[in-house]
């Protein structure tokens, strides 16, 4: 880890001189990011993938006499204005939420390692006109493009799926392609392509390996993406379909609610997009200090 | 350097086709036309059939591409179904608005970021790092809409200090710079606060990285104080990169306005637009895209340009 | 061990540095935070009120052309229409361009006297200001909004010009003289021909949006601005003979949630407006406004089912109609959703106001009604089993459907989860899917792509509606074809009274052609300074803010005219 730049430049020699608790605190400090987000993301996948079997009320059930109640015995985070169970809902909507944007992530991962590995390793011209296709895609905003096609078509969950992945991996695809040109020129690889390995054996194996650490932080970062992204199509009221909800819908029953100081209809629906995507963050910067290190 | 601009030039105007080419696409391709959007759901068939006709959207779709093109190149954006008015005079009124908000944003960004970035480049590893850091984290976690609706509801109908959406007090007859300022501060402060969470971190690790840099060393042997090297030499320095990052976020700040100017019913482009694609305004919607396309790439361009003019290094890549 | 020069020197004059500028930045805000002034004498809407529909705007000003509700109540505040119908679907002469009708005894021939009436540049309201409009009718054909609603223009045998003040229609077989009069005499509202009469259909359609265009007036309002998509202003008409206005400018505003009515109405920039029927509670946390409940809509919602789909067979057996229909708890969601606001509805004709209603309806004696025991003896009856889940089936067919209905509104969407809760538990599948607006009307027209949607009408002042029931109305793309309907809507048309409505809503109740269900009701919010919302909003009469006027201490002198407040 690199020292506190003040005292390295003061210091005459360099030698670094910390007391045991500064040593300590580094030590957490180093791994905490990513254990804190580690831990973190644990929890919200426990919480939505097993909580339907563990917290068994029904999300859909409407209890008509017990509407806009805030938190209770029979119903811990209250009920919506129809008198769902706000706790149920909120472990339905992280279930939805996160049924799309995993797979939507890991479906950017693939599109853009293919698309970026495919313009690094091919002959020059077919890599300029693939960057320039790539550049138009890249000039629209993401969401944009997710409005247009969610008001187009309401889609289901496969749909939103395809719909993430084929507008995010625009930004990957660069990231790879640049990272692999660099690394397509490395003594190594062209010692590997001299003993006649192929082009796409000297891409799976060897780019990919060397590439690895940036992949997997950037894949984490993507998940965090993609749960904001349909959070934001959600709260548009263009992302997942009734009766099923994600917190991004949630956020917008209870935002549109906000006249009523409805707070158990908002904060935990917000709270937990936030700490999913804080989760994804510091998974990933954790790992880039790690890998960042190594390097 | 000119033939730099010349070369980035043409691969720009090459990706503007491109996206011209996908945004039509994308917006013809669908079941559903604007018809019931411009004439209400009592409408007669024979009313349909006769807008489309006069919309010219009953003719094959590639007919209707040429047609686009042929329009594009005349300078006529269209006319847009629902509104009745000349695209170019429709999205005028809106981009100003949208201009305004982000010239704010991004100057208010711009102010913490430096600050921010200062301070925690310069107590790299310590705690006011950290606690900066975190700050970044939790800023860049939170939802804009979910910002902006918290700030609506304290600031706009708790405390009833600042209007809580809009642009214009209508009860004024004649409103003035003041009124449009003060709709203008919510709608800027959750942009410009998210903004902040990445270019601080952007600017932060410029500026860490910069510190470490030989010449740093030198001045501070030379016996400059640290205030002098840090804002007559890191700063210009750390800066640089700051720009390609605000060139480059512009697709981003725009994605990120559209959900505000939602929540706060501010009327600029991200709002228009998201009307129109509800409305399925075709040419509403190709004229926005377009537009943020070629402002990007514009956007860009400049970045690069400024590049040049402040790295000499740059000129002749 | 820190070298203590270089972190305090950092420390302390960064700090500064760092504090100067935030406070620079935080000091540039300030002087526009002072609080913005109070104009009393207006009036601020958004347009939606009094249809408790979602976001949309006024985009058009020319009724022959487009007919969306919002367009319809802004151009209606500046003609004067030559019938004023009330809320009891009776013509109110003092608030009618027109004094008497005299109908023919074979009720052929309707003769029109009208009163003396000026335009707002000086020009008198003549008959061939009405045959302007009558020609234009004509002209446009198909593509007018309401062709064909109350015979007009097909039923039209001649249109004479009597006189600068009387006319007569002829038309080419006797009718109900009500339906007539209501639906289609009503039309005939006189527009500038002086003004109007050098532009041709195109220009008109390129002008609809244009306050040029709009600029002579005969009603209570004329257009002082009009930002698209944002907000239309209007101030009253200094030379309108009727109701003066007592408010200084009238302004209907353009919001698309309505999470954001509800803040307008806290943070003092809105007057009236909608209550989303979810935040039905909220009135108790606004402060100086007050919630009032109108008179419904005259109108229904209902699930339009798909007779051309092979997919779902069993929407022709009566039974299964019946069921559905039986196996939905009105009441409940009248209750829960809507607070009372409006009455369960099983027919095309409106509960409110009971006028039309036959008298066993009026009494309350439904052969329709929430009876989940009916509803499953019903499709046991039709041969439908409950399956191993629960749906019912029959020779390896589940009771299962799609149903199609608009995106956004919390609470329409929350309806419908109510209605597919209720169907479930009768053995009968329903499955939701949000489209939006456009594409579901694009879809109703392509028999093979949906199975069911849902919708809401506004019938016009008389209740009979072939548009929609008849076998070739204009609205039916459901397919619903049944003779003896077809003849009782005929009979509704061209026979006097009412025995023939009431003829036609039993057997329409009966069968079930579409799922009728009940009106949203409207409930609308109001400043509390602010009176005369009852006779500003009426289901049947258009927009009158010319009747609106502010009490509140401060506002009394800016008020326009300073007329006797009338009750609210």
């Amino acid at each position: 880890m690199s020292n506190s730049l003040a005292t390295a430049i003061t210091a005459p020699g360099g030698a670094l001189r910390r007391s045991a608790a500064e040593r300590a605190a580094m030590w957490l400090g180093d791994r905490g990011t990513l254990v804190t987000g580690l831990v973190l993301a644990v929890l919200i996948l426990g919480f939505s993938l097993l909580g339907p079997y563990l917290y068994t009320a029904s999300p859909y059930a409407i209890h008509g006499h017990h509407a806009l109640q805030g938190p209770s015995a029979t119903f811990p985070l209250g009920t919506d204005q129809i008198g769902r169970n706000e706790l149920a809902r909120l472990i339905a909507g992280g279930y939805a939420t996160l049924i799309v944007s995993i797979p939507a992530a890991i479906l950017t991962f693939g599109l853009g390692i293919v698309y970026g590995l495919a313009a690094a390793l091919s002959p020059s011209w077919i890599d300029k006109v693939l960057m320039r296709v790539l550049d138009a895609i890249l000039a629209l905003p993401g969401l944009v493009v997710l409005i247009f096609f969610s008001a187009l078509f309401q889609p289901g969950n496969f749909e939103l799926i395809l719909l993430l992945g084929l507008t995010s991996w625009p930004g990957l695809a660069r990231i790879v392609r640049n990272e692999a040109i660099a690394q397509r020129n490395r003594d190594f690889i062209l010692a590997t392509r001299q003993f006649g390995g192929g082009t796409w054996y000297v891409a799976r194996v060897h780019i990919l390996r060397v590439m690895a650490p940036i992949l997997v932080v950037n894949a984490t970062f993507l998940v965090g993406d993609m749960v904001l992204a349909l959070s934001g199509l959600s709260f548009l009221g263009l992302g997942v379909q009734p009766p099923y909800t994600s917190w991004g819908g949630l956020l917008q029953t209870g935002l549109n609610l906000i006249a009523l100081d409805p707070w158990w209809m908002i904060l935990p629906a917000g709270l937990m997009i936030f700490l999913s995507i804080m989760a994804a963050n510091l998974i990933g910067q954790g790992l880039l200090a790690r890998f960042g290190a190594a390097r | 350097m000119l033939r730099m601009i010349v070369n980035r030039l043409l691969t720009a105007l090459l990706s503007l086709a491109i996206l011209i080419t996908i945004v039509f696409f994308m917006t013809h391709a669908t079941p559903g036309g604007p018809a019931y959007s411009i004439l209400g759901q009592k409408a007669t068939p024979a009313a349909v059939h006769e807008l489309n006709v006069r919309l010219g959207l009953a003719a094959p779709l590639w007919k209707q591409y040429v047609i686009w093109w042929w329009h594009l190149l005349q300078g006529r954006l269209g006319y847009s179904y629902l509104l009745n008015r000349p695209v170019t005079q429709l999205v005028g009124d809106y981009m100003m608005n949208t201009l305004a908000l982000y010239i704010g944003a991004i100057l208010l960004a711009l102010i913490l970021s430096i600050g921010l970035g200062l301070l925690q480049g310069v107590t790299y590893e310590r705690w006011p790092a950290r606690v900066i850091g975190a700050l970044q984290l939790s800023l860049y976690a939170l939802p804009t809409f979910f910002v902006g609706t918290m700030f609506i509801l304290y600031f706009g109908v708790k405390w009833g200090v600042l209007p809580t959406g809009g642009i214009t007090n209508l009860r004024l007859e004649n409103p003035g710079l003041p009124d449009y300022a003060r709709h203008l501060i919510l709608p800027v402060l959750t942009v410009g606060l998210l903004g902040v969470a990445g270019l601080s971190r952007y600017f932060g690790t410029s500026v860490h990285e910069e510190l470490g840099k030989d010449y740093v060393r030198t001045a501070l042997a030379k016996g400059l104080t640290f205030r002098a090297v840090l804002f007559k030499h890191v700063l210009r320095n750390a800066l640089r990169p700051l720009v390609t990052i605000l060139g480059l976020s512009f697709p981003g700040i725009f994605a990120g306005s559209v959900l505000v100017e939602t929540v706060f019913n501010y009327p600029g482009l991200g709002y228009l637009l998201w009307r129109s694609a509800l409305s399925q305004d075709y040419p509403v919607i190709s004229a926005i895209v377009l537009l943020i396309g070629a402002l990007t790439v514009i956007g860009n361009l400049l970045a690069d340009l400024v590049n040049g003019l402040l790295d000499p290094r740059e000129r002749f890549e | 061990m820190r070298p203590a020069h270089v972190q305090t020197g950092t420390n302390n004059r960064f700090t500064r540095l760092r504090r100067c500028l935030l406070a620079a930045a935080l000091a540039l805000p300030l002087p526009a935070l002072a609080a913005a002034p109070q104009a009393c004498g207006t009036v601020i809407v958004p347009p939606g009120v009094g249809l408790g529909t979602p976001p949309a705007s006024v985009t058009s000003l020319n009724p022959f052309l487009i007919s969306s509700a919002y367009n319809g109540e802004a151009s209606s505040l500046m003609y004067y229409g030559l019938l004023y119908i009330n809320r009891d679907h009776k013509i109110v002469w003092p608030r009618s361009l027109a004094t008497k009708i005299d109908i023919s005894k074979n009720n052929t021939v309707f003769t029109v006297t009208m009163k003396p009436w000026k335009w707002s540049d000086g020009r008198p309201v003549t008959t061939r200001d009405v045959k302007f409009t009558y020609d234009l009718i004509k002209r446009l054909g198909p593509t007018y909004p309401g062709y064909n609603s109350g015979g007009v223009p097909n039923l039209i045998k001649s249109f004479d010009i009597l006189g600068p003040e009387t006319f007569s229609v002829t038309l080419k077989h006797p009718v109900n003289p009500d339906w007539f009069e209501l639906l289609g005499l009503a039309q005939f509202v006189p527009y500038p021909a002086h003004a109007w009469g050098k532009y041709t259909i195109n220009q008109m359609w390129r002008h609809q949006s244009d306050p040029a265009f709009f600029k002579v007036v005969d009603g209570p309002y004329q257009l002082v601005k009009f930002k698209l998509g944002r907000f239309i202003e209007f101030a009253p008409n200094p030379t309108y003979q009727g109701h003066k206005s007592q408010i200084r400018r009238f302004i209907m505003t353009f919001l698309h949630s309505s999470g954001s009515e509800i803040e307008g109405m806290q943070s003092g920039t809105l007057d009236v407006s909608n209550l989303p029927f979810s935040l039905w509670n909220a009135v108790a946390k606004l402060k100086d406004v007050r919630r009032i409940k109108m008179t419904p809509n005259f109108g229904f919602q209902f699930i339009q089912l798909n007779y051309k789909n092979p997919a779902v067979p069993f929407f022709h057996d009566v039974r299964v109609r019946q069921a559905m229909a039986d196996s939905i708890n009105q009441e409940q969601v009248v209750h829960v959703l809507f607070h009372d606001a409006s009455k369960p509805e099983y027919g095309p004709i409106p509960v409110i106001p009971s006028t039309f209603l036959p008298p066993s309806e009026k009494a309350g004696k439904y052969p329709i009604g929430y009876d989940p025991a009916k509803a499953r003896k019903l499709l046991d009856e039709a041969g439908w089993k409950p399956g191993p889940d629960g749906i019912r089936e029959k020779n390896g067919k589940k009771l299962a459907f799609t149903l199609l209905t608009p995106s956004g509104g919390t609470t329409s969407t929350l309806w419908t989860e109510i209605q597919q809760q209720d169907l479930r538990a009768v053995g009968i599948d329903m499955k939701i899917r949000q489209v939006t607006f456009n594409q579901l009307m694009a879809l109703d027209y392509r028999p093979l792509t949906w199975e069911a949607m849902a919708f809401g009408w506004s019938l016009g002042s008389f209740p009979s509606d072939a548009a929609q029931l008849g076998s070739k109305g204009s609205y039916n793309q459901e397919g619903y074809n049944d003779k003896k309907m077809d003849e009782l809507l005929a009979a509704v048309t061209t026979t006097p009274g009412l025995s023939a409505l009431y003829a036609y809503e039993k057997y329409a109740v009966e069968q079930q052609p579409i799922i009728f269900q009940n009106d949203t009701g409207v409930v609308v919010l109001a400043r509390k300074g602010l009176r005369g919302i009852r006779k500003f909003i009426s289901p049947t009469g258009g927009w009158s803010p010319q009747y609106l006027h502010w009490t509140t201490p401060d506002c009394a002198s800016q008020v326009a005219d300073n007329v006797a407040p009338s009750s609210p």
